[in-house]
């Protein structure tokens, strides 16, 4: 005789075959969040029905960190753009964008992960108005996605963190899911590919927090970790427990107001004005040289070059030295090959520079020879660089060149 | 093929070989059935047909396009290799894109290797076309930068089921112009679709049905199938709709001589039987010889690596020349297997060695002769193996090599099974609650559920509620919500407990490679430290397995010896679901399962003798299954001695899964058999059979009720078996089990059976 139904999948549950989540602790009093936040509260209908949102207001000269919320206001497009490689985003301007930053049920992604908390912040005459759309259950999903859709109709721009790859997406999975309206802003500034570009060499981690401490002068004190956002939303829909909920709030609000003091020292530094590491500099001429902008670029190269940080004045020189080559200017770089070798015997790059050199331009074999030993030698030295990734370095290919010279010298 | 009918007169004239011959076959050839295009066939297809030599269809094809589109019904083609089964799908499809170039198609195959064949043959079917039409495959190996116009403007998607489940379905917003254009499903091997794969798969055609019906399209589905005894049947449970099964051939067939071989008696005391393996051997060599091209089928990647191994020794191929000798099989890499693939084609290879992975429709031309180192499992699959060789004229060969195993031995004593009407059924439980269930959490991941809402043809109301008290999903408005922090099809593998495979790294060089992959749970026993792998015709060692980080490093050596590894098994009972008491207690429940390999011995190659063993330091696997048990009281089994017992017990353990996996259509791996003299939960001597899937497939169950019909046919092979104590071919050789292990176990037998 087979158990019942309910049986069998109690049993499930007991030998974990189904991966649950805990047993419901009773239902509480569900969804009220009247008077539960500060700052002024909205409850409007649209055609879909009701929808929630807060709205919190701040002066400009609000500090953040160190800085005021009003340094956005002299962002202008092509700088961002030259950053963003993206054209679209020339027209750019900060009072016709909106910041949004979304909070969600999950990271997996996909069409089971709703954004329960939508945080949207703008410009407006003099302050900064911050809005954010709560999920008080899943039925108002529709209305709330629609009203959103139409606040932010009229502003060409979006900025987000990672909003491209994340909240963007997201959003628009759960319009279309809910039959709505889908947004498609005509610019989006996303800071976080901005933050790879401008800090990838100078922080080991580009997350929103580490910018914050690093550059934008903030530390956030009793903050909810990400990470458990999702679950106390759960217990708020499941069980009416609204205690961490506030702290899921604070946190959406203080990311939104870091985007903006993020976006104007992402400004500054792209326009040159805030350089305060070599490594800035590096990067900011290693992207004018890459978008054409060949005389800013090489003035960076050079400031860095200079530089008393001796890795990146070396990375720099060769990132000169490699403009030069390719423009046939090779008195430029092989002096700057040479000096670095000067400067650091173990510069394999350098070595496989002059070598090609020697050999391609200057059929000297045996001094292309003499060089390319040495940096077989430094090679086997330090297997493990960053080298291996660059395929002309890794030993293989210096083998390779060594054997071809041999056979030209013996020919 | 001269050389092949002078072989064929060889053997027939050769008494030795023919004493061992218990069935020689001749299947005549027969004249195909055509008919012209029909006129639904849109014109430009008709003349890419011409363009390509085809000037009429089978009638079967043209059944299969007149059913999908003149009637508009969903449509099963059951057919035979090398009758044109892909035309059967193909046309119909391509004819309807043709005239409504927004709609789109879905192709699912069981395998992404069997995809990239499919698609290659369709864009070249494609390129003859005015239309420009796109075909694809979606895979895991698919191009990141490729993906998004896939979703976007590919008006055939090839993949696999998998596939659909963890990256298409729970993604679906992203295919809106798949979705909402959707007018054809085809769903080709279809019997693959069986057990526990199939048991999933007809639940993710539930989930694909509902999104389908979310974007508004309602798609015809266009099934193929090998020649099983209820296609209608499993494409009924697959798709849960009404359909036409299109069962006659009229493809011409060539003459075909099929062989049933019984190795010779090399102990008839121990009932052992010369090695299939080496009796292939003997024959492929022979055959491959004479320029005979040869496909020899093995039950393991072991056998193909042990088989080519032998081969290449036989046939040495000239200096600096490739080997015309190839093995095949899952572990090789992609572009070793398109190689091996071309080189069958044009005749450069003249022997391949394989598991079934080249049983499926990969495209490997027609070879002459196919060898089969014992029953591939099921009727269905040793015909297409068998098909592998002589597709359209000439005479061909396909020889059915039994090992000892018992079913191989009631196969070669019982070969009418081949050529009269098929018995094998082939089933799916889409309802098993396991399955169910994880499949309606991906499901409401997808869309939320409406509270009276059904799955396919499931009531679910209960198990969303029970989903809904787990904290899974969460009931709002009358509609259950997902509402947990996770990616339900990331966890749930259509295919076994564990989608994580183990890679192999060659090290032998300092340039590290990856010569190939074992699943997670095959890996303890191939890839144990100082274990043998072989691969390529290579032997490697393996020198350290990190278990964790899933990484198997091995070194080129060169040693006569293979390895095999003893795997064993603890089980505990959690759960009892039924059972009948008295002197004799039968049940079933829920287990747990602990595997453990514990040591390994070296087998030297040719003779088999043992070499010497070794330990294996790996943690064990735990698997919650059911299971059904039967376990004896001293009433029962009276003067008999424990150790007696023992004996008996250890048989049956031996013949059990194999004899019940013949009645309940199942692969004898499905099922698996423990025994303990003294079970800790009864104190009794119990004998415990498995379904070898987490949750189980309903066989446990099945056995439960079924138990006399399954010890009845035990008995009787045990009887008809010519050894005196116990062989592989029965309760397994003597030395394994005790004394008179087979006058015990069939004492056991008659106990149970009182």
């Amino acid at each position: 005789m087979k158990k019942d139904l309910g049986a069998r999948l109690s049993t499930m549950r007991q030998t974990g075959e189904i991966k649950t989540g805990r047993q419901v602790a009773g239902n509480l009093e569900k969804q009220k969040t009247k008077g539960l936040f500060p700052g002024q509260e909205n409850e409007v209908d649209t055609r879909f029905g009701h929808c929630y949102y807060r709205e919190l207001r701040y002066p400009l000269d609000h500090l953040h960190g160190k800085s005021k919320l009003s340094g956005i206001l002299g962002c202008s497009g092509p700088e961002l753009a030259l950053l963003s490689r993206d054209n679209t985003l020339e027209e750019f301007d900060p009072k016709k964008s909106v910041f949004i930053d979304v909070e969600t049920t999950g990271l997996a992604g996909g069409t089971g992960t709703w954004a329960f908390l939508i945080g949207l912040g703008r410009l407006e005459a003099d302050s900064f108005l911050l809005r954010q759309y709560f999920l008080r259950k899943p039925g108002e999903e529709k209305a709330i996605l629609s009203h959103f859709n139409e606040s932010i109709s009229g502003f060409p721009a979006m900025i987000s963190f990672n909003g491209k790859l994340f909240d963007l997406p997201l959003l628009q999975t759960r319009q279309m899911l809910a039959g709505t309206a889908v947004s498609e802003p005509r610019q989006h500034l996303d800071l976080l590919q901005c933050a790879r570009v401008l800090w990838k060499k100078r922080l080991a981690s580009r997350s929103l927090h580490s910018l914050e401490e690093a550059l934008l002068g903030l530390q956030r004190r009793d903050d909810i970790p990400g990470a458990e956002i999702p679950e106390v939303y759960f217990n708020y829909l499941r069980r009416g427990n609204t205690d961490q909920l506030k702290k899921v709030f604070e946190h959406n609000v203080l990311d939104i107001l870091s985007m903006v003091t993020l976006l104007e020292r992402v400004y500054l530094t792209a326009c040159g004005t805030t350089l305060e590491h070599p490594a800035e500099t590096l990067a900011l001429g290693c992207l004018c040289l890459e978008e054409g902008e060949v005389e800013r670029g090489l003035g960076y190269l050079r400031e860095t070059a200079g530089s008393s940080n001796a890795p990146l004045a070396e990375e720099a020189s060769l990132e000169l030295s490699l403009y030069y080559k390719k423009k046939g200017n090779w008195e430029e770089a092989v002096n700057i090959w040479q000096e670095a070798l000067k400067n650091n015997p173990a510069n394999l790059r350098a070595y496989i520079e002059l070598a090609k050199y020697f050999e391609h331009r200057c059929h000297e074999y045996q001094t292309a020879l003499d060089l390319t030993k040495k940096a077989l030698a430094a090679a086997r030295l330090n297997r493990d660089t960053h080298f291996n990734r660059i395929k002309d370095l890794r030993i293989e290919a210096l083998q390779h060149r060594l054997n071809r010279l041999r056979r030209r010298l013996e020919g | 093929m001269p050389n092949l009918n002078e072989i064929l007169k060889q053997w027939q004239d050769d008494p030795s070989f023919m004493s061992n011959v218990t069935r020689w076959e001749t299947v005549p050839a027969r004249e195909g059935s055509y008919v012209d295009f029909p006129e639904s066939l849109d014109p430009q297809l008709q003349e890419a047909l011409k363009k390509r030599g085809i000037e009429k269809l089978y009638s079967h094809q043209a059944k299969a396009i007149d059913t999908v589109l003149n009637e508009r019904r969903h449509a099963v083609v059951v057919t035979p290799t090398a009758s044109g089964k892909t035309l059967c799908y193909n046309l119909p499809v391509l004819s309807s894109l043709i005239n409504d170039p927004t709609s789109r198609a879905l192709y699912l195959f069981p395998t992404k290797a069997l995809s990239q064949d499919q698609v290659t043959e369709l864009r070249e079917l494609a390129s003859d076309l005015e239309t420009p039409l796109d075909c694809q495959t979606y895979d895991g190996d698919t191009d990141p930068g490729l993906r998004q116009k896939i979703r976007k403007s590919g008006h055939i998607v090839v993949t696999n089921p998998d596939m659909l489940h963890s990256a298409i379905l729970p993604h679906h917003t992203k295919w809106i112009q798949l979705f909402q254009n959707l007018k054809y499903i085809v769903i080709d091997e279809m019997h693959q679709y069986r057990g526990v794969f199939g048991s999933h798969v007809a639940n993710v055609m539930r989930r694909l049905k509902r999104i389908c019906a979310f974007y508004g399209s309602e798609p015809r589905f266009i099934l193929c199938s090998a020649t099983i005894a209820n296609p209608g049947e499993l494409a009924g449970q697959l798709i849960e709709e009404p359909l036409e099964a299109i069962t006659e051939n009229g493809a011409p067939q060539a003459e075909k001589h099929f062989v049933f071989y019984n190795p010779p008696l090399v102990n008839h005391e121990l009932g052992l039987r010369r090695s299939s393996l080496l009796e292939a051997k003997n024959l492929a060599g022979e055959l491959i010889s004479k320029d005979i091209q040869t496909i020899i089928f093995t039950r393991s990647r072991l056998n193909v690596e042990v088989l080519l191994t032998y081969l290449r020794q036989g046939v040495k191929s000239r200096p600096g020349e490739d080997s015309t000798i190839k093995g095949y099989r899952g572990g090789y890499l992609p572009r070793e297997r398109r190689a091996i693939e071309e080189g069958l084609r044009k005749g450069t290879i003249k022997g391949v060695i394989s598991t079934n992975a080249l049983e499926l429709g990969i495209d490997i031309g027609a070879l002459d002769a196919c060898l089969m180192t014992g029953y591939p499992g099921s009727i269905a699959s040793t015909w297409q193996q068998a098909g592998r060789s002589g597709r359209r004229s000439g005479t061909s060969l396909a020889v059915l090599i039994a090992n000892s195993e018992p079913l191989n031995q009631y196969i070669a004593g019982n070969p009418d099974y081949f050529f009269g009407r098929t018995p094998e059924r082939a089933l799916a439980d889409p309802d098993n609650l396991i399955i169910l269930t994880n499949h309606i959490r991906c499901a409401a991941f997808e869309l939320p559920f409406d509270k009276d809402e059904k799955f396919g043809q499931a009531e679910v109301g209960e198990i969303l509620q029970f989903l809904e008290e787990e904290d899974v999903l969460y009931l709002s408005d009358n509609r259950y919500h997902w509402m947990e922090d996770t990616y339900p099809a990331e966890e749930i593998s259509l295919r076994s407990a564990t989608r994580e495979n183990v890679v192999i790294i060659d090290t032998t060089d300092p340039q590290r490679r990856v010569i190939g992959e074992v699943d997670r749970f095959s890996a303890p026993m191939l890839v144990h430290e100082e274990a043998i792998y072989m691969h390529g015709g290579k032997q490697y060692q393996v020198e350290e397995f990190d278990f964790e980080e899933k990484k198997a490093y091995v070194r080129e050596v060169e040693v006569n010896y293979f390895t095999d590894a003893n795997l064993s098994v603890d089980l505990q009972i959690l759960d009892l679901y039924g059972q009948e008491t008295g002197q004799v207690n039968r049940a079933w429940g829920d287990v747990r399962i602990n595997a453990l390999v514990s040591m390994f011995k070296k087998i030297r190659f040719n003779t088999h003798e043992n070499l010497g063993a070794g330990p294996v330091d790996l943690p064990e696997t735990e698997m919650h299954t059911t299971a059904f048990w039967v376990s004896l009281t001293r009433e029962a089994y009276g003067n008999m001695t424990l150790s007696a017992i023992q004996s008996g017990l250890i048989g049956l353990a031996h013949l059990l899964p194999q004899v019940a996996s013949f009645f309940l259509m199942g692969d004898p791996r499905d099922l698996q058999a423990v025994s303990q003299v003294k079970a800790p939960f009864t104190e009794l001597p119990t004998l415990y059979l498995y379904d070898n899937f987490p949750g189980g497939v309903g066989y446990s169950e099945e056995i439960y009720h079924n138990y006399r019909e399954i010890f009845q046919a035990a008995r009787k092979v045990i009887t008809d078996c010519r050894c005196l104590e116990g062989c592989p071919s029965c309760i397994g050789p003597a030395y394994q089990g005790g004394e008179a292990g087979k006058e015990q176990a069939l004492k056991l037998i008659e106990v149970i059976l009182r």
